[in-house]
């Protein structure tokens, strides 16, 4: 199964030792905390902490997603249904609303056939 | 509950509770535009938590200069006034509206999700059609509801009785108001904004947001604040208080010169930054 990196941002409770980290960290001074690329250890997550840091990109390998075609299905009918609830107020002679309609029905199925 | 008495109410609380001291002041100092940059941050910085947020809101990825940026003053000679008094009045108005549980209904973290996308796509669609104040757009998109907080949170039992009324006829919520209360949320902004001193075409774009009219900029900014709620809703964002989406105005439409395509753009331009609306919310939330 194909694998790739994807930069996630983990709260800093859930940041394990270990972990690459993703992006260069700053500090508001400009100096680096740090830096891409480097493994997280116990001792530069109690420092963030201390320094009020929510959260730290982290790379993270992801397979890439394994097409169910059931499960994509149903997700698919479940944006349909969402899309027909939002726009059930709109009248099928507003060429506008109908357009819009269907511009949000491929945002969001567009999403998640990228697996987002 | 008649009108005078919903304004009068407006005045008695939302001024204490809805907004803290300091972004008050600031909203009152941004209407004289000769205020020096250092009058600016003496008042802001007697608040260190909030001073912290926005040094933190500065620093994230949505305004480019990561970690970059270590005090206000540097934040307003970077980023000009207009932003860190966006960042300023976001910062206060969340804080003011994060900690009520008591509503079961009303969801609030989905309430500024809904906010903040509506602010993220004002800007985004005022750049697209030349509005001269992008950052006027911001504080609009992240306003425009801003009458539904002061409902849900002070106007009980009305609130309940708008709940039940919405399931109950499967309405939008501001039918619903206008129901119960004979007047919406889009209306109850424009009295706050009033009361805050907002500059008045900022105050008429949250009043006009669901119907905009008006000429010039005024209508420019209600039609920008208009389009960004729907598309937000569209793209499911948050939650403004409803599932539906408003019909487009066919006026706002015409004033802002819209196509469908362009309206794929701003979509397209907003996916892209869904991360950093995402990192926004959770700094204004930590």
């Amino acid at each position: 199964m194909p694998k790739r990196i994807v930069i996630r941002n983990v709260k800093i409770d859930e940041a394990r030792p270990g972990s690459v980290v993703g992006k260069d960290m700053l500090n508001p001074q400009g100096q680096m905390i740090l830096a891409k690329g480097s493994r997280l250890t116990p001792d530069p997550i109690d420092r963030l902490k201390r320094l009020g840091v929510g959260s730290i990109p982290i790379e993270t390998e992801e397979e890439a997603a394994r097409v169910d075609p059931k499960a994509l299905e149903e997700k698919m009918q479940r944006v349909d249904t969402l899309i027909e609830r939002k726009f059930c107020r709109a009248s099928p002679d507003n060429r506008t609303m109908m357009g819009l309609k269907e511009i949000f029905r491929e945002f969001m199925k567009g999403k998640i056939s990228n697996g987002s | 509950m008649d009108r005078e008495e919903i304004r009068a109410k407006i005045k008695e609380t939302a001024e204490l509770a809805t907004i803290s001291a300091v972004a008050l002041q600031t909203a009152q100092l941004l209407r004289n535009p000769n205020v020096p940059v250092s009058k600016i941050t003496e008042t802001v910085s007697l608040d260190q938590s909030l001073t912290a947020k926005i040094l933190r809101l500065v620093n994230s990825s949505f305004y480019g200069f990561q970690g970059r940026i270590s005090s206000l003053s540097q934040a307003v000679m970077l980023l000009g006034f207009s932003t860190v008094r966006n960042v300023i009045l976001s910062v206060s108005v969340l804080k003011a509206f994060s900690g009520d549980k008591g509503c079961k209904v009303f969801d609030v973290a989905r309430f500024w999700e809904h906010s903040v996308g509506t602010a993220f796509v004002a800007k985004i669609l005022a750049e697209h059609v030349k509005f001269k104040e992008p950052e006027d757009a911001f504080i609009g998109g992240l306003l425009h509801d801003i009458g539904r907080v002061f409902i849900v949170q002070f106007l009980r039992p009305e609130v309940e009785k708008i709940f039940d009324l919405m399931i109950k006829e499967d309405i939008p919520m501001r039918e619903a108001e206008e129901k119960v209360l004979d007047a919406d949320h889009a209306w109850m902004g424009y009295v706050m904004a009033k009361n805050w001193h907002f500059p008045p075409v900022l105050c008429s774009a949250i009043g006009l947001h669901h119907a905009p009219n008006g000429k010039d900029e005024e209508f420019l900014l209600a039609s920008i604040i208009h389009l960004s709620d729907i598309i937000c809703r569209g793209m499911d964002l948050g939650c403004g208080g409803d599932d539906f989406v408003p019909d487009v105005s066919p006026a706002a439409w015409r004033e802002l010169s819209m196509s469908l395509e362009d309206v794929t753009v701003l979509i397209q331009k907003t996916g892209e930054n869904l991360c950093q609306i995402e990192e926004f919310l959770a700094i204004l939330r930590s």
